[in-house]
């Protein structure tokens, strides 16, 4: 709970500093607020709080998502001091919205009311529609902000509707309360309970875009200016899919074979539809997307068996994620942000900066699932899952589309060390450096000792 | 003993044959080695260490054949040995495994034992054996259809000619079916088979070399047909007979190649008889060694030869007739080319250019010597196992399974002692009277027509192997290179075209169109809410 | 001293080597690797002496129970000798190129070293498969970055290779992560004890085949092999075909054959015959090839392709000349193409018809590659003999045809091998000058003709060393 009071406080005194004229402070403090209620959230760890008549419930699940996300968030800011360099003037904006961001995501993590979830998802998603217009000058920023705010408000549509199915089935918005109700009724609930539901789930899986509801992501990835891509692809995806994940459990007892059958086949289409088209792209941007949208429908096997595998989907996110800020780091060190993120620009890279493509080699191999990274034991631990739940054929179209994804990661990696050097050598701003570097140790670290993440849930 | 004897007067030739080579002290250094792998050939226990040595001689005769090696044919002819020999190899390796495994052992005396002792055996695997056995000596020994690299081993030089193609390597067959005489005693069928091929082998050569106008391939050809007789005499059973050939075979043999590398010396490398003759008044000392080696393989008493041919022909006129009747053709042929070779050589005047007839001469000691040491073995040789009383067979009686078989002085032998003795003197007749009383000079090579240019061409045996087995395998090798190939990797490289091609057809469903994208949106959750009532 | 002490000196002297520079880093990788091979003697050493343990065992993951597993015993220990032993040779043979990046191309090959080290010793499952996957990266850049011939052909055969070998290996994953399922460990003494069916067992052979099948490589997996060999910088050949292909082989015989014993014994004539007609394909093939490294490609495609049938037949003699001649093979291969990469180097030439009379000119190299490719048919009274032997005698135990079959691949070999010679080296003298081989180069072959022939001669040592081991996982093969 402080958590959220903390971040949201900062992200007040964010906008207020502005006004002070106190730009320049603007990211330094931040930065140490946010570390000081990482803290604060650790303190969180192996307790179960609930607040304002089960409005937010804190426990060691929303209490390591808070963490990831404040730490994402971190890497996030630092990232913003040099991309927003020529809006020096809106910094606090910038910052501010990502404040207000984070704060949805740990309210998506930790609500015990439904009310307060759908709160999260739209804070969320309300600050990425505005980041993802951020760049009125260019075109297609507007155009993402556009397709993203009326996908989503579709979508949130659809979340509301399932709510309220939900509460007219059960008669209220507190989780606990329903699934009191699912455990007396027992399969007298009533059909659309079901239904709410599903509703439900369509939205959450537009957020995280799955097939097919994933449409959105390409473009609005693409279109946005390249720190809010890292945003959306990291951050948001992962705040969703926890969101996700938590509420299954909260309400769902048990996940029935209907349901269980329409996730798979969504996996599958995710994994399969993603890959396919990335192996076609040439805006790094958008081969991204649709390797986040293969991600997704990995992630979405941990509901085969949600009971054991809480602990699983913190690490595959984490991983995920870090590899992705990474990723982010060194795209933005190469393609700056005027936008253009095209393979070609990173032809030679590998001479030119040897740390920085080093870097994203070995983020592309952890998202592509190669030890020692941690993606590797990501997908390894979500198979063992998999496998002990007895869906088998799942993980092998699973390790088929591995192997396709290596297509699209390696035409990167092989770009940068096998083509020719096409410009000169880039200024990258310290930030960059030091942030890919930080996340890419801590993705190795998540792969050399697993169990510490793991063990957590 | 006699390896290294005749190993050490050749090597004394040798240095005077090869004196200007540039290569010489390789020359010399594989031919120890040769020598080393002859020796470990004959002294192991066992075919394991047999067949180390083995492979040894052939390692060393491809070296040896190749020696000059900056002429592609003759590199030609010494990988066809090695390649002909390994063919023979790989019989005789399986031969080894079976062996192995019906007597978990490959030690002479193990396998001995057993056998002697009436073991269990497997007597149809048994007889598999010998007969890979035979493959491998069919392979080192030239018999059919192992037989021609032979010829083409004359590329090397005449030292290894005479010692490695004649005396001691051509022989490691016989005594590798000498050592295991006790295995083939009990395997008939085989027997007869390698009594069979020996003999067909020794007229079939025997017949090649009746129009052969080189004089290092007359003489190949007419080991091959000794060989033969030797084999024949093996499948007979007569084990001490083939070993007396074997050695009178060498000491004539070698005389025979010593002197013709002497002529070719004094030749400059002149090897074709019509090119040569008259060369008795010049070479006297290689001119009388070389009667008198010719006298013996002729079979003519009191030479060596002529002891150890006879108790191979009467030990097949006393098994099988027909095999006799083969025999002594061939040897009649055998005098006949011999002699046709000493008067085209030695006899008449000298048909050479003027140049080289200036610089004709009797050739130095250190190649005359061995000479008439040769020569007088092949004299005197036969000593050694006449048939009132053989030394030799005494001498190999404690290997020997069973005894020798003893050939009465009796009418019959006479009479077949014989008809060998005439049967040979007719041969040397009719070469007579082609080459010195009519004179006839051998026609160039486009002027030899009907069968005798099937036996030049040697019954086009090579050109029928090129075609039944090269051929085919190069033509297996292109079908292999460019159609299974590019079907194997066709296949893997059309997985990634097809993902690439699947790709493409998503890339042209994202098309930017937002109420495409609502619209796939509603479908997605129409179908869900249908299936789960379905499902109901 | 224990063992992860050798994969503790192998990664270290990867980044060493980096961080040295270009410079030193050629030097900084032979003395690590050559550090790495005296510590696997020492190691023997106390192994044979039973003086201390050597294996080392760790938990690394609690759930699911993964562990840092390294076990010494006689077939792992002679693997590892192998690797350590190549890995400076290769690196010395290298060292007369002039290579850009050096530093990052030595460091490659170090840390590959280590990958494959790893796989060779590991016990735990898991960290098998990891090593093994980790082997994968440093080859595909080394033949990338630093492979010859046009890069866009490069490309494509390497990231073919790559892919195809990632594939397979995936599937042996997913077998892993069965097999945990059933047993709760990944170690190979608690996998060995697993009680399976037959369907449960064929599918899990069948998974490891598939990515064994590629790596060896058997056929019809083989398509990648050619082209990557020739492409790849020789280096990168050698570690290629001289330890990592026997990481597979090592494989069926740790891994694959205890796990899942019955298929392979109610199959055998399927994957003996299967590997036995790779010999042959790939010997006639060696026969058409005009580029000398495609054709020693094809050879070792064709010598593999026994090994593999010897490991497959599930007998004594099978199993042991399969370790054998991974020794042999390994050495006697990275000695050819290192002769290959000399003639190549020094003539700007792969074509053998632009090759030959080269011998007048160098005494010393001539008799060196001659003995080599008299090794590479299995000449007696060299290490290729011993193992020759003994995998075509397991072949007779299987089936004579069998071992009559196998057994045509020395007189195929003896064939190309020879042509291949005398294409290369003799006949006329040729124009372009040949200097004789240096100390350095001569250094090299002279190291691996020894060991050929000293084992060739005397090979009881290694014999004795393995027999042990070898009966052992003979018995758990046969357990049922």
């Amino acid at each position: 709970m402080y958590t959220l009071i903390a971040i949201a406080g900062l992200g007040i005194i964010c906008l207020i500093a502005e006004i002070f004229n106190l730009r320049k402070a603007i990211i330094p403090v931040t930065i140490l607020g946010l570390l000081g209620t990482l803290g604060l959230t650790a303190a969180d760890f192996g307790k179960v709080n609930s607040f304002y008549n089960n409005m937010i419930i804190t426990d060691s699940y929303s209490a390591a998502y808070s963490s990831l996300f404040i730490i994402l968030t971190i890497f996030l800011v630092a990232l913003s001091g040099s991309f927003h360099k020529e809006h020096k003037a809106k910094i606090s904006d910038f910052i501010a919205i990502k404040l207000f961001l984070l704060t949805g995501a740990i309210a998506m993590v930790s609500f015990g009311n439904m009310a307060m979830f759908f709160l999260g998802i739209e804070i969320l998603s309300i600050s990425l529609y505005v980041l993802a217009a951020s760049q009125p000058k260019d075109l297609k920023s507007n155009e993402a902000g556009m397709k993203y705010f009326l996908m989503g408000a579709f979508a949130s549509g659809f979340i509301l509707f399932g709510i309220a199915l939900i509460y007219g089935a059960t008669g209220s918005f507190d989780t606990h309360t329903i699934y009191g109700a699912l455990l007396e009724n027992g399969s007298n609930v009533p059909q659309w309970f079901f239904i709410g539901v599903v509703m439900l789930s369509v939205g959450l899986l537009f957020k995280i875009a799955a097939v097919p509801f994933h449409f959105w992501a390409p473009d609005v990835y693409q279109g946005s200016p390249a720190l809010t891509t890292a945003t959306m692809s990291t951050l948001a995806k992962v705040a969703a899919m926890a969101a996700f994940f938590k509420l299954m459990i909260s309400i769902n007892r048990t996940v029935p074979g209907s349901y269980i059958t329409i996730i798979s086949i969504i996996s599958i289409l995710s994994m399969t539809v993603g890959n396919l088209t990335a192996l076609v792209q040439t805006n790094v941007k958008r081969m991204l997307a649709f390797s986040g949208i293969s991600h997704a429908g990995f992630m979405l096997m941990v509901f085969f068996n949600p009971r054991f595998t809480a602990g699983t989907l913190l690490y595959y996110t984490a991983a995920y994620s870090l590899a992705g800020i990474a990723a982010f780091a060194v795209l933005l060190a190469v393609c700056g942000s005027k936008g253009d993120e095209e393979v070609y620009r990173f032809n030679g890279f590998g001479k030119r900066n040897p740390l920085m493509a080093g870097i994203l080699t070995c983020s592309l191999l952890s998202m592509a699932g190669i030890p020692i990274f941690a993606g590797f034991f990501a997908k390894f631990f979500l198979f063992n899952q998999v496998i002990s739940s007895g869906h088998i054929a799942i993980v092998i179209i699973a390790i088929v589309n591995s192997i396709i994804s290596v297509g699209y990661y390696f035409k990167l990696i092989l770009a940068m060390y096998t083509k020719d050097d096409i410009s000169e050598k880039e200024s990258i701003p310290v930030a960059y450096t030091i942030v890919a570097v930080l996340s890419i140790v801590l993705n190795i670290a998540l792969g050399l000792f697993p169990s510490y993440v793991v063990g957590i849930l | 003993m006699f390896v290294t004897g005749i190993g050490t007067l050749i090597h004394v030739y040798s240095i005077s044959y090869m004196h200007d080579d540039e290569n010489m002290h390789k020359f010399f250094a594989y031919l120890n080695l040769f020598i080393f792998f002859m020796i470990t050939l004959v002294m192991g226990s066992n075919l394991l260490i047999m067949f180390i040595g083995w492979e040894g001689v052939g390692l060393c005769s491809y070296l040896l054949i190749g020696f000059w090696y900056k002429n592609q044919d003759y590199n030609d002819a010494a990988k066809k040995a090695f390649i002909m020999n390994r063919i023979g190899d790989l019989g005789f390796l399986v031969g080894i495994f079976i062996i192995g495994y019906l007597f978990h052992s490959v030690d002479y005396t193990t396998i001995n034992a057993a056998l002697s002792s009436g073991a269990e055996i497997d007597m149809a695997w048994l007889s598999v054996a010998a007969l890979c056995l035979f493959i491998g000596a069919c392979g080192k020994s030239a018999q059919i259809p192992l037989y021609t690299w032979l010829p083409d081993a004359m590329a090397g030089p005449t030292p290894v000619s005479a010692l490695i193609h004649a005396a001691t390597m051509v022989t490691a067959g016989i005594f590798m079916i000498t050592r295991m005489n006790f295995l083939f005693n009990l395997a008939p069928d085989v027997q007869n088979v390698i009594a069979v091929v020996g003999a067909v082998t020794s007229l079939v050569a025997a017949a090649i070399g009746l129009v052969q106008n080189d004089i290092k391939k007359v003489l190949a050809y007419s080991t091959v047909s000794q060989l033969g007789l030797m084999f024949l005499a093996l499948g007979l059973g007569a084990y001490e007979i083939a070993v007396f050939h074997v050695i009178t075979h060498a000491f004539f043999k070698a005389c025979l190649f010593l002197g013709s590398g002497s002529v070719i010396h004094a030749l400059h490398g002149e090897q074709d008889m019509r090119n040569m003759g008259g060369l008795k008044k010049v070479m006297k000392i290689t001119f009388i060694t070389f009667l008198i080696s010719t006298l013996a393989i002729s079979g003519l008493p009191p030479f060596s030869g002529f002891f150890s041919k006879d108790e191979i022909l009467m030990t097949a006129f006393h098994h099988n007739k027909a095999l006799w009747v083969i025999a002594s053709l061939a040897s009649i042929m055998t005098a006949f080319y011999m002699f046709r070779l000493l008067y085209l050589t030695f006899y008449k005047n000298f048909r050479g250019t003027e140049e080289q007839k200036h610089h004709l001469h009797e050739s130095p000691a250190l190649i005359t010597v061995p000479l008439v040491i040769l020569a007088i073995l092949a004299l005197i040789g036969g000593a050694i196992s006449l048939p009132t009383g053989s030394w030799l067979n005494q001498y190999l009686a404690p290997v020997l399974a069973k005894p020798a078989e003893h050939h009465h002085l009796d009418g019959t032998t006479y009479m077949l002692m014989g008809i060998a003795v005439v049967g040979a003197l007719i041969g040397i007749g009719i070469a007579y009277s082609k080459y010195m009383a009519k004179s006839a000079v051998p026609p160039q090579d486009s002027e030899i027509t009907g069968f005798a240019k099937v036996l030049y061409n040697k019954f086009y045996v090579d050109e029928i192997y090129t075609a039944i087995i090269v051929n085919p395998i190069y033509a297996i090798g292109s079908f292999f290179r460019d159609v299974t190939e590019s079907v194997f990797s066709g296949f893997i490289f059309g997985l990634g075209k097809v993902a690439n091609i699947l790709g493409g057809e998503g890339r042209t469903l994202q098309n930017g169109s937002i109420g495409f994208y609502l619209f796939a949106f509603v479908l997605g959750i129409c179908s869900i809410i249908v299936y789960i009532f379905l499902a109901k | 001293m224990d063992i992860s002490f050798v994969l503790i000196i192998l990664l270290f002297g990867a980044a060493a080597t980096y961080f040295v520079g270009d410079k030193w880093a050629s030097k900084a990788a032979l003395i690590f690797s050559t550090a790495a091979f005296a510590a696997t003697i020492y190691i023997t050493y106390l192994f044979i002496e039973g003086i201390e343990p050597v294996s080392f065992i760790k938990v690394w993951v609690e759930d699911p129970k993964i562990m840092l597993a390294f076990e010494a015993d006689g077939l792992s220990l002679t693997m590892l000798l192998l690797t350590t032993a190549l890995t400076p040779i290769i690196i010395l043979s290298s060292f007369r190129n002039t290579i850009k990046n050096s530093r990052a191309f030595y460091a490659l090959i170090m840390f590959m070293a280590f990958a494959m080290a790893g796989t060779f010793i590991s016990v735990d499952g898991f960290v098998y498969y990891i090593f093994w996957e980790l082997s994968l990266l440093p080859i595909y850049f080394i033949a990338l970055i630093w492979g010859n011939g046009d890069y866009e052909s490069r490309k494509k055969a390497v990231i073919k290779f790559f892919i195809y070998t990632f594939a397979g290996s995936l599937f042996m994953l997913a077998a892993f992560i069965f097999l945990y399922q059933r047993t709760g460990s990944f170690l190979t003494i608690n996998l060995y004890k697993a009680f399976l069916t037959s369907n449960e067992q064929f599918f899990i052979f069948l998974a490891f085949f598939l990515a064994y099948a590629i790596k060896i490589p058997i056929i019809p997996f083989h398509t990648w092999q050619a082209n990557v060999y020739q492409k790849s910088p020789t280096a990168g050949t050698m570690l290629l075909s001289g330890i990592m292909l026997k990481m597979a082989i090592y494989s069926i015989i740790r891994w694959q054959l205890p796990i899942a014993p019955k298929p392979a014994a109610e199959l055998m004539y399927v994957f003996v015959g299967l590997c036995i007609a790779g010999v042959i394909y790939g010997s006639i093939l060696a026969l058409k090839q005009t580029d000398l490294k495609k054709l020693l490609a094809y050879s070792s495609l064709a010598h593999v392709g026994l090994i593999a049938a010897g490991a497959y037949s599930i007998t004594l003699d099978g199993l042991r000349g399969a370790v054998l001649q991974m020794i042999a093979h390994g050495f006697g291969v990275v000695g050819l193409f290192y002769a290959a990469e000399i003639i190549s180097r020094r003539y700007n030439t792969g074509e053998i018809s632009e090759m030959g009379g080269i011998r007048s000119q160098t005494p010393k190299f001539t008799s060196m590659f001659l003995i080599l490719v008299l090794a590479s048919v299995a000449l007696p009274a060299t290490f290729n003999f011993v193992g020759e032997f003994e995998l075509l005698y397991s072949m007779a135990q299987t089936n004579i045809w069998f071992a009559v079959i196998a057994g045509t691949t020395i007189i195929l070999g003896a064939f190309y091998m020879l042509r291949m010679f005398q294409q290369v080296m003799l006949g006329e003298q040729n124009t372009k000058p040949f200097a004789d081989v240096t100390f350095g180069e001569g250094f090299v072959f002279v190291t691996i003709i020894t060991v050929l022939i000293v084992f060739g001669l005397y090979p009881k040592p290694i014999v004795d060393f393995i027999t042990p081991d070898l009966q052992a996982i003979l018995v758990i093969i046969n357990r049922n």
